[in-house]
């Protein structure tokens, strides 16, 4: 499992794909599960809906978006609907791993399948860094989202701080980007986020580099990737890597790319997310 | 804004604009009112709801600790709605059911998990316009309290409710206004306009033309106000009458009218005031009448209790002796009155003054000429009285004269006794002729004439270092007199004059002439008060003598008063009473060492003509004289030399009675035999007047001679019927009873 950029929310695309591609043709469309893949992705952004909608047919794999709030959500559906494709993080592709979840692509940002969890705060205040905010609340977007909990758990863990005390609050915010807001407004002192999230939200919104800065810059980890359900055949898996690892190329998928702030996708063994399993194995 | 104040309409009208505007405002505050009452109660109520649909919303957040998902969905809340139109929460705080913030609306200064104090469930105003609401949040299932919603709600801006209502009452408040408007205008103008008409109708009050008809049909009060207005003018019309006849008679008065205030000072005076004054009406207000007309007749005391007499409300009246612009005094009879004002104090003064001054001289005169008249009378009686005497002396001298040899020693002293009576009887009818009944024969005379025929007389009268100067007037002034009289009533003044004149030498001038005479002119004469104004005729002397001064000629004509050394003081006595029997009057204009200017002024006779002068042709005949003569009269003495003379003149018979009844007594006897009654006046029991008519009433044609020491005028002037009759003044001598004899016989016979 790769755990994606601390400033990205966690998104989730489940790919349920059918045992055969008739019987995918002619049945009923899976779902690409979604957890707060890109900024703003709260179910009303029409890039991921070009994108499933794009990699089915290319794939020529059935597929339909489906929102969840969290990554727990997203391993369930993938559990009930095991036929199902998800974009997901990489804690919960590594803990779900035994579900039998198969690693399908993992993107290029920045031409790297890596990203860092970044912490952030608001200009003008005192701390450098993430330990000096004792007792102040820290924001994260979901109890598993690699880069806004388990990375700066990690951290600080090395740094012989225990997060779950350390601070007054962790105040959970479902997304990258709500972390983000939570500082801005006051909300929260400080927060761990996707840095492809990030990034993204200061392209929508350029006035908040003014009142936020950037403290540290955690990683690289492995980016979120694009798992199967269990269920999903694997010629439909080919099929599906095929055309996410040729997207760059489709016009159609270049034009998705680049909405999405992408370079492309690459094949990744599982062994890739092996950093973030060990951060787990470590903090457990 | 006074100025509209000041008309009744435009109070009418804005008084029911005002009162109409209280009721709305009224009903407006009373609405304002219960909505100010009822809003907290709205606000409350809404903020419950809101809160307990926070608290329900905010539920599971709050039991499972999710800061963030409650504080954004408190900012969906609270960006999507307000709890009601007159609530919105103005911060909120979630707390769990630690103490502990889960969220704020202010996070920058409410850390969340921080602990968060709040109160107990329910409402608590922070101030007026703001309260707070703690409202549990209970778990979804359990109904467990989780947590606590904290909302500081702000209760809308009373002035923002306020305008609200406003704005919903605007169009009601608006036509309102306008119904006000159009009422009190309408009030206004349906009070105006008769009252405009009423306007008109009380400028034409005092003209007398108000008439209140066309108000028939107005309503009541106006119809009213109209006759009233009607009704006054008619009084004003009436009133305005009475106080013109008023001021006219005091414009017209006579008498002097001076009203001051009450501190004296002229403040209205008549035109008889001007008129006797001789000061205007300007002149006299302002000031006081002491400073004008004030004489010193009076001392400061008088003055002074005349003002404390006044003072205390009492009139007071007397004769004041005043001076004129000009200095010249006159006197007047004043009643000052104190005027009372409504509140009893007196407010001003009026004096009513009468110019007494001519009367008080007519008085003055009237006295004189009363005591003038008594003297009169005395004088008449003597006068009588001594004729009687001296017809007695006069008739025995000269009965003796005839007995006695011519060469008789005793005759001399007879004829001395003869002379003396005749003086004796000339200066009897001086004292007749004062008291004004001498006048025996009176005809009309032409003046001039009469001085013409005495110049003679006159120029042998005065001194010849006179020189006398004649204005005879050509056209003859008649008059009606007795020229025996006038001829003393000359030659008086002529001695008079020459002798004022003295031995310097003068001039003495005799005038004739006409003149009127007015009432004021009479006022400047001696004469009777019973003179009328008209035409007179005059004769005057004026001389350049030495004059008399004032006190000499008020006493002129007092009896017995003289100047002269020889004189009796008769003279000009018994001329005034010559003129006053002739119902003339005198005039004297004298100065001392001027000369002096006496006018004798006559009845000018009207329609008259001028007797010829009888020529006595031929001497008086010895009449016949015998047969019975009746002789009347009271006094023995006198008929017993009556009777001695009768059988003188040749009656053998002499019959005698005391008295008129005696007489007729006699004569009913032998009215046949008797030739003569020879009767007496003035006799007790019955008198000769009425004697003579009962002798008439037995024999009309009897000779009758009165006889009298009266002259005939007086004695026998009102006798009736007096033909073949005849007078006879005694005292008289025996040729004067025998002429007098021979002329009734005369009479008889012809």
């Amino acid at each position: 499992m790769k755990i994606c950029g601390a400033a990205i929310l966690m998104v989730a695309l489940l790919f349920t794909i059918e045992a055969s591609a008739a019987a995918s043709a002619a049945g009923q469309a899976q779902r690409m599960v979604l957890s707060g893949v890109v900024p703003g992705q709260g179910g009303d952004t029409p890039v991921l809906e070009r994108f499933v909608r794009w990699l089915a047919e290319a794939s020529d794999y059935p597929l339909e978006v489906a929102h969840v709030d969290s990554y727990q959500a997203l391993s369930e559906t993938l559990r009930t609907r095991p036929a199902s494709l998800a974009w997901t993080c990489g804690q919960p592709f590594v803990e779900d791993r035994a579900d039998g979840q198969r690693l399908v692509a993992v993107p290029l940002y920045k031409g790297k399948p890596t990203y860092h969890s970044l912490v952030i705060t608001r200009r003008g205040r005192s701390e450098k860094s993430l330990k000096d905010f004792k007792n102040k609340v820290v924001a994260y977007s979901d109890p598993r989202s690699n880069s806004g909990l388990l990375a700066p758990k990690y951290v600080l863990h090395r740094q012989g701080i225990a997060m779950e005390l350390y601070f007054r609050l962790l105040l959970h915010t479902g997304r990258h980007e709500n972390s983000i807001v939570a500082v801005l407004n006051g909300l929260a002192d400080v927060a761990n986020v996707d840095e492809y999230v990030w990034d993204e939200y200061l392209k929508r919104y350029p006035s908040a580099a003014e009142k936020l800065v950037v403290l540290e810059r955690n990683g690289p980890y492995p980016f979120t990737p694009i798992v199967a359900g269990s269920m999903v055949p694997e010629p439909a898996i080919r099929a599906i890597r095929q055309a996410l690892l040729t997207m760059h190329r489709d016009v159609r998928g270049a034009g998705i790319l680049r909405q999405l702030g992408l370079d492309g996708f690459v094949e990744k063994p599982d062994t890739f997310y092996r950093p973030i399993a060990e951060m787990l194995e470590t903090l457990r | 804004m006074m100025r509209l104040w000041s008309r009744l309409s435009y109070q009418i009208g804005i008084i029911i604009f005002l009162g109409f505007l209280c009721i709305i405002g009224f009903i407006f505050l009373q609405s304002y009112s219960e909505s100010r009452k009822l809003l907290p109660q709205d606000a409350e109520r809404d903020a419950r709801l809101e809160a307990s649909l926070i608290a329900e919303a905010v539920a599971n957040g709050v039991r499972y600790g999710l800061s963030y998902q409650i504080w954004e969905q408190m900012n969906a809340i609270l960006q999507r709605d307000r709890a009601s139109e007159t609530v919105s929460i103005e911060a909120y705080a979630i707390v769990d059911n630690r103490g502990a913030l889960l969220a704020h609306s202010d996070p920058e200064r409410y850390s969340l998990m921080m602990p968060y104090p709040h109160g107990d469930p329910g409402v608590v105003w922070l101030d007026a316009a703001r309260f707070e609401i703690t409202q549990p949040v209970r778990h979804p299932v359990t109904r467990q309290v989780v947590g606590y919603a904290v909302l500081t709600c702000q209760v809308g801006e009373l002035t923002e409710r306020l305008e609200m209502i406003q704005q919903k009452m605007l169009l009601p408040l608006i036509v309102a206004l306008l119904l006000a408007i159009a009422l009190a205008i309408g009030a206004s103008y349906r009070v105006s306009r008769p009252l405009r008409y009423l306007a008109a109708l009380s400028k034409q009050v005092g003209s007398g033309t108000v008439d209140a008809g066309s108000f028939r049909d107005k309503p009541e009060e106006i119809r009213h106000l109209a006759y009233s207005i009607q009704w006054a003018d008619e009084r004003i019309v009436n009133r305005g009458r009475e106080i013109e006849k008023l001021a006219m008679v005091v414009q017209q008065s006579e008498e002097i009218v001076i009203v001051t205030d009450e501190n004296g000072v002229i403040r209205y005076v008549n035109p008889s005031f001007e008129r006797i004054t001789g000061y205007s009406s300007e002149e006299a207000i302002g000031k006081t009448p002491g400073m004008l007309v004030r004489s010193e007749t009076y001392s400061a005391d008088y003055y002074q209790h005349m003002w404390s007499i006044l003072k205390s409300g009492r009139p007071w009246r007397d004769t004041f002796r005043n001076i004129r612009k000009n200095g010249e005094e006159f006197l007047v009879s004043q009643s000052i009155s104190p005027i009372f004002d409504q509140n009893g104090q007196i407010s001003a003064y009026a004096a009513v003054q009468r110019d007494i001054t001519q009367m008080r001289q007519m008085e003055d005169k009237l006295l004189h000429m009363d005591r003038v008249e008594s003297l009169g009378v005395l004088a008449g009686g003597i006068a009588h009285d001594f004729n009687n005497l001296l017809t007695a002396i006069l008739g025995n001298a000269s009965l003796a004269l005839m007995h006695l040899e011519e060469r008789s020693s005793a005759r001399e002293h007879l004829e001395q006794i003869e002379l003396a009576s005749y003086s004796a009887a000339d200066l009897c009818r001086q004292m007749l002729a004062y008291s004004g009944k001498g006048k025996f024969v009176v005809k009309t005379h032409d003046l001039s004439q009469l001085v013409r025929d005495m110049s003679k007389l006159v120029d042998v009268s005065v001194a010849r270092n006179i020189s006398m100067q004649y204005r005879l007037a050509d056209t003859p002034p008649l008059i009606d007199a007795d020229v025996a009289q006038i001829q003393q009533v000359v030659l008086n003044l002529l001695t008079n004059a020459s002798e004022a004149i003295g031995e310097e030498g003068g001039t003495i001038t005799l005038a004739t002439g006409r003149a009127r005479l007015s009432q004021v002119d009479l006022l400047e004469c001696i004469c009777d008060a019973d003179r009328e104004p008209g035409d007179y005729a005059y004769l005057e002397v004026s001389d350049t003598g030495c004059g008399m001064d004032e006190q000499t000629q008020k006493k002129i004509f007092d009896p017995f008063f003289t100047t002269k050394f020889t004189g009796r003081g008769l003279g000009m006595s018994a001329m005034l009473g010559i003129v006053n029997g002739h119902y003339g009057a005198l005039r004297i204009i004298s100065e001392k060492g001027k000369g002096t200017t006496i006018r004798v002024l006559f009845p000018e006779a009207v329609g008259a003509r001028i007797e010829q002068k009888q020529e006595s042709a031929s001497p008086a005949r010895r009449p016949s004289c015998a047969g019975t003569v009746l002789l009347v009269d009271d006094e023995e003495h006198l008929r017993h030399i009556a009777s001695a003379m009768l059988n003188r003149l040749g009656f053998e018979e002499i019959l005698m009675a005391e008295d008129g009844r005696q007489a007729i007594d006699i004569f009913r006897k032998r009215h046949g035999e008797i030739k003569l009654v020879l009767l007496d006046v003035t006799m007790p029991v019955m008198g000769g007047e009425a004697c003579f008519a009962g002798l008439r009433e037995i024999d009309a044609t009897v000779p009758v001679l009165f006889s009298s020491g009266y002259n005939e005028q007086e004695a026998i002037g009102r006798v009736a019927a007096r033909e073949r009759s005849g007078f006879l003044q005694k005292p008289y001598t025996t040729e004067q009873l025998a002429e007098k004899i021979a002329e009734v016989m005369r009479e008889v016979a012809a």
